[in-house]
């Protein structure tokens, strides 16, 4: 794994310090505990939404075709 | 979604394969924030050992209508990929599942801990994405993991891991 960026070197970088953008970070991931605590159901209904966006962000470029469940 | 879970699990009750649990990126969502991903992984145990183990459920979902595109069978609205369990760790997870409900459906979700093994073992981009979320996220069962990992030989691949990626020794 040498080849990697040491990413908790990088969590550490001067930016991450500064406390304005450290209390957006921790903000950033408790909304990412409180989405985790969603129901499946409720997440696989998110997942449909995010499908959605990316298939609008890649259609008129060249990348592979972005699928949608149709559910 | 629900149908899907249905069918699936119609194809255990009817004996077309001896057990299934989900894995992948929908694993990986069910413990974590919702996250971009395109299938539905199905690892399962095929009804007896053999060369072809895919052909008794391309038969049946055939039989039933569904249409395989590619490596995807669309079952439902959604494009499930199944994977027979290519290694005893993967054949561990599968075993190990636990029950869990979607809507009025109970299906079947590889144990958080098996998760982050078999991630560990496959090691890709992804996995690795997924890997740090989980470890972000999750409530793991380490006790239960590091028993895991030592059984398969990936507890220093961990230690590695956890130290770029949180700086923990």
């Amino acid at each position: 794994m040498d080849f990697m960026i040491n990413m908790f070197n990088l969590r550490n970088c001067t930016l991450v310090k500064n406390k304005a953008f450290e209390k957006i970070v921790r903000g950033k991931e408790q909304r990412r505990r409180d989405l985790s605590e969603l129901s499946f159901k409720e997440k696989i209904h998110i997942l449909v939404e995010l499908q959605k966006m990316a298939k609008g962000v890649t259609m008129h470029g060249k990348t592979a075709d972005r699928i949608v469940w149709q559910i | 979604m629900e149908k899907t879970l249905k069918f699936i699990k119609e194809l255990k009750e009817k004996k077309v394969l001896k057990d299934f649990s989900i894995g992948g990126g929908i694993a990986a969502l069910y413990y974590i924030e919702p996250l971009l991903t395109y299938d539905l992984d199905i690892f399962f145990i095929p009804i007896k050992d053999g060369i072809d183990v895919l052909a008794p459920i391309y038969q049946y979902l055939k039989e039933k209508g569904f249409k395989a595109k590619k490596e995807h069978v669309w079952i439902e609205g959604v494009p499930v990929q199944f994977i027979p369990v290519y290694n005893e760790l993967v054949k561990e997870a599968v075993q190990h599942s636990g029950e869990v409900k979607y809507g009025r459906i109970k299906t079947r979700v590889l144990g958080l801990e098996y998760l982050i093994a078999v991630m560990l073992q496959t090691f890709r981009p992804k996995d690795r994405e997924r890997l740090v979320k989980i470890f972000e996220e999750a409530k793991i069962e380490l006790k239960l993991l590091k028993k895991i990992l030592r059984k398969y030989g990936l507890y220093d691949k961990y230690v590695q891991f956890k130290e770029l990626y949180f700086g923990e020794k």
